[in-house]
């Protein structure tokens, strides 16, 4: 299976900087 | 003159221009952040985008703001890079691979700047010029703007609003970089380095080869990718090319060029927070971690293999991979400054740096850009450090932990552990998975402890955010493209991430008055405490590579 295509790197952007989201939000409710 | 009289006269003059332009930038810096006004252009910029500039924000909104404009960012350059045979000025320039274009996306968002191409056979004018290019300014404003929120969680009380992520990124590029770029760029180009719009041009050598002569925008982004700690330079052998970087004299200035903000802000921090004096605390911490990288990859470089090695000998030290026209102390000084900030541009093959000298370099990067460090990020790491220097010197000596009037409690020093466990983890992961998988192992191509000295100076390097490479590894394959992606994207905005939480939790607290519990941290004792805290704190977590690494080649 080729990965080395354009939907492999946007979904790794998404999951990247998703996974950055949750981190915030986990952040956030700790402060809580 | 001698190369080491050079050297020394080099380093004097960088001294002097440095501390010439301290308070005057400094102030500047604090000025820009702190006034009331907006600029026209400014306001125009907000009408566009929509926001209201009297909106402040809380530390995770200010967050929330960063991560949806570099994603964005991410994905616009790397759409720009793939159609770039669509678009104007390609230059016959075919669209850029996926892995290499999501790498250099995520490289150039993150302030790295780590290339896996060759700039001139790879991009395009248009691409360098308004893909590369405009991501230097933005992502140095972004790291501007995180330790700027970070001050403003000293100088704030009882508050959980720490500025206006857009508003503060617009000032950092109009006020800031913009004015100074241009500078820069009109220096370098009467320097020497070429600005143009010309076709690559053929010609025929003497001996009958042919010789493809490259032309560009190359004097403009020289100017930012120094002035904004990026690195990432035009060329494939970026500031040793004669194209970026003609002589003697504009090397220094790019040397100027990349310590200049990183030490001028801790004078806009000492504005910012009405106490000068401990600004020059921290620029105390930063000038000595230099100095001392400085002295130690220049005595490595000049006294290898002396009396053994006759080349070394004659050339006056370490002469493989030095660009002969700034010769062994030009490379030593260039390579300390560009790893203590995190700008990673070269004028000089790191790979070839003796084991010593290069483990410096290396040891450089693991610091976490503190000394000055990058572009903000210099800062807020410092000031992260201050405050696990207060809480274990008030651990120690029986002092009330406490910084600049806020306490520092077990909350804010969660977040300072957060901040420093990021780094480690996401570097030795990856170079952990790198060295332990078959897709890791085929691009390694030097055995033993300089293979491993290549594998971990290069995760530091994008972890960091510097971006300079030791090369010798095969970090094109598509392995070292993806994870290394990651890493720069974790290594960026996870550190970052949790410096806004600590400021954050540090806006919301009423200031404590002074008492005769409080440490002051504005002393000599403060700035040697801050010191012992840095080596300590990055010695024990990088010894062990280093010992097989770097420190192992050498002693072999």
């Amino acid at each position: 299976m080729n990965f080395n295509t354009d939907w492999f790197y946007i979904v790794m952007t998404i999951v990247a900087f998703g996974v950055l989201w949750l981190i915030v939000k986990g952040v956030e409710r700790f402060e809580r | 003159m001698s190369s080491a009289a050079a050297g020394w006269l080099q380093f004097g003059l960088l001294v002097a221009a440095l501390a010439a332009c301290y308070i005057p930038l400094g102030n500047y810096i604090a000025h820009i952040f702190t006034a009331d006004k907006d600029w026209k252009v400014e306001r125009f910029v907000y009408r566009l985008i929509g926001i209201d500039s009297r909106a402040d924000q809380k530390w995770s909104t200010y967050v929330k703001s960063i991560l949806a404009f570099s994603a964005v960012s991410v994905l616009f350059l790397y759409g720009f890079e793939r159609l770039q045979h669509f678009l104007l000025l390609s230059e016959g320039m075919p669209g850029v691979p996926p892995d290499t274009a999501w790498n250099t996306a995520a490289s150039f968002v993150t302030n790295t700047n780590w290339q896996n191409y060759a700039g001139e056979s790879t991009m395009g004018y248009l691409t360098q010029m308004t893909g590369l290019t405009v991501q230097q300014f933005m992502s140095a404003a972004v790291g501007l703007v995180v330790a700027i929120a970070m001050i403003r969680g000293f100088t704030r009380s009882r508050t959980d609003k720490l500025g206006n992520f857009w508003v503060d990124v617009t000032r950092a590029v109009f006020r800031l970089l913009i004015p100074l770029a241009i500078v820069g760029a009109l220096v370098l180009i009467a320097g020497g380095a070429i600005q143009n719009f010309h076709p690559y041009e053929t010609y025929t050598t003497l001996s009958g080869a042919h010789q493809t002569i490259p032309g560009g925008p190359v004097g403009s982004m020289e100017s930012i990718k120094d002035l904004g700690n990026n690195g990432g330079g035009y060329f494939n052998t970026n500031a040793a090319h004669p194209f970026e970087n003609p002589n003697p004299f504009t090397d220094w200035f790019i040397i100027f060029f990349l310590l200049l903000i990183p030490f001028a802000t801790p004078r806009a921090f000492g504005k910012m927070v009405k106490d000068n004096k401990q600004g020059y605390a921290l620029v105390a911490v930063m000038a000595i971690i230099w100095m001392l990288a400085v002295g130690g990859i220049s005595f490595f470089e000049a006294h290898y293999g002396l009396g053994g090695a006759t080349a070394a000998h004659l050339a006056h030290g370490a002469s493989e991979g030095v660009e002969t026209r700034f010769g062994t102390s030009g490379c030593s000084l260039f390579a300390a400054s560009t790893t203590v900030t995190s700008t990673g541009s070269v004028n000089c093959f790191h790979d070839s740096l003796t084991p010593f000298g290069g483990g410096v370099a290396l040891f450089d990067i693991a610091l976490g850009e503190i000394a000055p460090g990058g572009i903000g990020a210099g800062m807020y790491g410092i000031l992260i450090l201050a405050i696990v220097t207060v809480f274990v010197a008030g651990l120690m000596v029986g002092r009330t932990p406490e910084y600049l009037g806020k306490k520092i409690r077990p909350v804010e020093m969660k977040y300072a552990a957060l901040y420093f466990l990021t780094l480690p983890v996401v570097i030795l992961t990856a170079a952990g998975l790198s060295i332990g998988t078959h897709a890791g192992q085929a691009a390694i191509f030097n055995p033993g402890s300089h293979g491993l000295t290549e594998v971990m100076y290069a995760f530091a390097s994008m972890a960091n955010n510097n971006g300079s490479a030791f090369a010798g590894l095969g970090s094109a394959a598509m392995w070292y493209q993806t994870v290394g992606g990651f890493v720069m994207l974790f290594g960026r905005f996870a550190p970052e991430l949790f410096a806004l939480g600590l400021a954050g939790s540090l806006a919301r607290q009423q200031p404590v008055p002074k008492s005769a519990g409080t440490l002051d941290t504005r002393t000599p004792l403060f700035v040697g405490m801050v010191i012992a805290v840095v080596l300590v704190l990055v010695g024990l977590t990088y010894f062990p590579a280093l010992a097989l690494g770097p420190i192992a080649e050498g002693l072999h």
